[in-house]
């Protein structure tokens, strides 16, 4: 299955280092959310929220094929 | 004279026209730093229980602290002080940009304004001249034609300025205190106290440099905060507040629609990097700070019904978005750019004018509400249009915006119905865009908070200490740097004890001043709403219960030496912090 990986500010300059807006995997069934986060090795100093096609999922969560992976960390400021 | 001070601090009668300076001891520096405590300690000597805020007794207090104006990012700020006409208690609120710097600049460290001036007036401030001058011609401007017009009076393009706008003279009780046009000393009301006093506007211009005890070590900070700037301020550098609105959302604690839900499907439509991509002009940045987190916006005036979005206004923060667009039900971003620069125009604080309406807007939505009440407005959540017109409204008194222009709890009371349970605040001071049901530094700020519900306003060590020395809540400084940079500033040679002290002593001389208001710890509490679930996301079945509330206000009086009924400073620990003589002040 194919999932698209949508990393929001400070996680793009990581994950996308020359620019673009998100990444495609191609993953095998079964694959969970928290196996692709191991996967990218995604490093957070506070912790990570993820999204699965628009809503809060726990890292246990299946993932499905054209899954969009929302990758954010917590709001900084008021 | 210590490093850091001037040791002169500038008192202003404006019935008399009298200006005169006090000259504070290094050891009354060192005792009060700048800031929380300062202005609390010329209420506490100043001002009775009993004082209209709107009156000529009231104090308008301006303090920097000893870092604000030494070339260190994040060293811009200022805090801005009185009795507040909103809440009736302590006012403060805090604000960047170069205002602050300049007032130090020009040799002063504050500002204590008393009296009322018989007609409007601006204070004119150089490093050799203090002048009451006549502001006739800018009572009734807009903040923009303000600053053009004060600087054009004096041909100097330099020149710093802050004011207060239309909403101020019109003394709506959430006017703010804007300078350098974007940067909002926002909470509690300051703007309302100083049009009561007819002063428009203080404008400073200045050169002097701050003295340092260790200029080298400041300027170590500078190119530490430069040379790191992605691993510690990327999203501030690149996108301001507000990149991150869709975590919130994720995980259900979003401010919408009145705090009712916590989740909105479209924020990523109006969060800051939409805003960048959108209508971003360039970042900026405030005195000294490389971080330069401030978004400059132009929207072109066909997307906003009419009015043209220019970037000296700035550009919406995280508490605007969320204060007039997801508790709103806004989503459309060229409205929400326009509401910001409205905000900016009129001198109004974004987080009062959106709670206040999101009140009213739940009040339409019950019922309880109607055109009979409101003139005919339809006050449906998600209409941006009637965002903007309500801001104008409200700065000018104007029919329903008369009605809220007190504030949401004000509002309530007029209206009766049964309606202040809808009503997000803290003793009176409407809630800043941070879920207490969801983030518990929220839930242990905003009950004990000395103005109420305000995420910045200080009732813990870290955001207290910072605006007491006069540095960003941004910047990515620890306790060992904070206390290396009061410490290379002020060569006092403090340690996190004494500093500690420092954050004690303010809160405590705050509380004395709330107590002295009437305030007891029956208003140290959460409002309704948040005793509520939420009706989206994940924090659904989470409300928070009015025992943990308590525990976390009996718990705060206890850690800091307060009474655990009353929530009185006890006389051991007033003692204890050398401010026993303003228990009886």
């Amino acid at each position: 299955m194919r999932v698209r990986v949508i990393p929001v500010a400070e996680l793009k300059r990581q994950l996308l280092p020359r620019g673009g807006s998100s990444l495609w995997l191609d993953l095998p069934d079964g694959t969970t959310i928290g196996d692709v986060i191991r996967q990218l090795d995604v490093k957070v100093t506070d912790r990570l929220i993820v999204g699965l096609d628009g809503a809060y999922a726990p890292p246990e969560t299946p993932l499905h094929d054209n899954a969009e992976l929302t990758l954010v960390t917590p709001m900084e400021g008021g | 004279m210590a490093n850091g001070f001037w040791n002169r601090v500038l008192r202003v009668d404006l019935t008399t026209g009298k200006t005169w300076e006090e000259h504070p001891t290094d050891e009354f520096f060192r005792h009060h730093v700048g800031g929380r405590s300062f202005i609390a300690h010329y209420l506490l000597k100043e001002v009775a229980g009993d004082t209209d805020p709107l009156g000529p007794d009231n104090r308008l207090i301006f303090m920097a602290g000893p870092v604000t104006g030494t070339p260190l990012p994040g060293a811009g700020r200022h805090s801005v002080g009185g009795r507040s006409p909103l809440t009736g208690g302590f006012g403060e609120a805090e604000a960047g940009g170069f205002w602050g710097a300049e007032l130090k600049h020009a040799g002063y460290d504050g500002i204590v304004i008393q009296g009322k001036a018989e007609k409007p007036v601006y204070l004119w401030i150089d490093e050799t001249t203090v002048e009451i001058r006549d502001a006739a011609h800018l009572w009734g401007k807009k903040t923009g034609d303000v600053e053009d017009a004060i600087r054009a009076d004096h041909g100097d393009r330099l020149i710093r300025v802050a004011q207060t706008g239309i909403a101020g003279e019109n003394l709506v009780k959430y006017a703010l205190v804007v300078n350098d046009l974007n940067e909002c000393a926002g909470r509690t009301g300051m703007g309302a106290v100083m049009g009561s006093k007819n002063l428009k506007a203080i404008a400073c211009r200045g050169k002097k440099q701050v003295p340092m005890a260790d200029p080298k070590k400041i300027r170590e900070v500078a190119m530490w905060v430069r040379d790191t700037m992605d691993e510690n301020h990327y999203n501030f550098h690149h996108y301001g507040t507000g990149a991150a609105m869709v975590g919130k959302h994720l995980e259900g604690h979003l401010p919408v629609r009145n705090w009712q839900l916590g989740t909105m499907d479209t924020v990523e439509l109006i969060d800051a990097k939409t805003l960048k991509a959108e209508f971003g002009e360039k970042m900026d940045g405030c005195y000294a700070c490389s971080v330069r987190c401030k978004k400059r916006t132009r929207v072109d005036a066909m997307l906003t019904g009419g009015v043209a979005v220019e970037p000296k206004y700035g550009g919406a923060e995280y508490e605007t978005l969320g204060a007039t667009g997801t508790n709103l039900g806004i989503d459309n971003l060229a409205m929400l750019c326009r509401a910001n620069q409205e905000l900016n125009w009129y001198g109004l604080d974004s987080v009062s004018t959106g709670a206040t309406i999101a009140w009213a807007m739940e009040c339409w939505q019950r019922g309880i509400l109607t055109g009979e009440d409101t003139g005919g407005l339809a006050l449906e959540w998600g209409d941006g249009a009637l965002l903007n017109q309500l801001i104008e409204m409200i700065a000018n008194r104007e029919g329903f915006g008369d009605f809220l222009a007190d504030g949401a709890l004000a509002a309530a009371r007029k209206l009766g119905r049964d309606t202040e349970q809808y009503v997000v605040h803290v003793r009176g001071l409407e809630v800043a865009m941070h879920d207490p049901r969801a983030m518990d530094r929220m839930l242990e700020n905003y009950p004990v908070n000395p103005t109420g519900g305000d995420h910045t306003g200080g009732a813990h060590h870290r955001t207290s200490l910072r605006n007491t020395i006069g540095v960003c809540q941004f910047l990515a400084y620890d306790d060992t740097m904070t206390l290396d940079i009061v410490n290379a500033t002020t060569g006092w040679g403090m340690d996190q004890e004494e500093l500690k002290t420092v954050f004690e002593r303010g809160i405590a001389m705050a509380k004395l001043f709330n107590l002295r208001c009437g305030f007891t710890a029956a208003d140290d509490r959460l409002p309704a709403r948040f005793l509520e679930p939420l009706k989206t996301g994940p924090f659904a079945d989470k409300p928070l219960t009015e025992e943990q509330v308590r525990k976390v206000v009996t718990d705060y009086y206890a850690v800091h030496g307060w009474d655990e009924q009353t929530g009185t400073p006890k006389p051991e620990t007033l003692e204890k912090l050398g401010i026993a003589e303003y228990a009886t002040a």
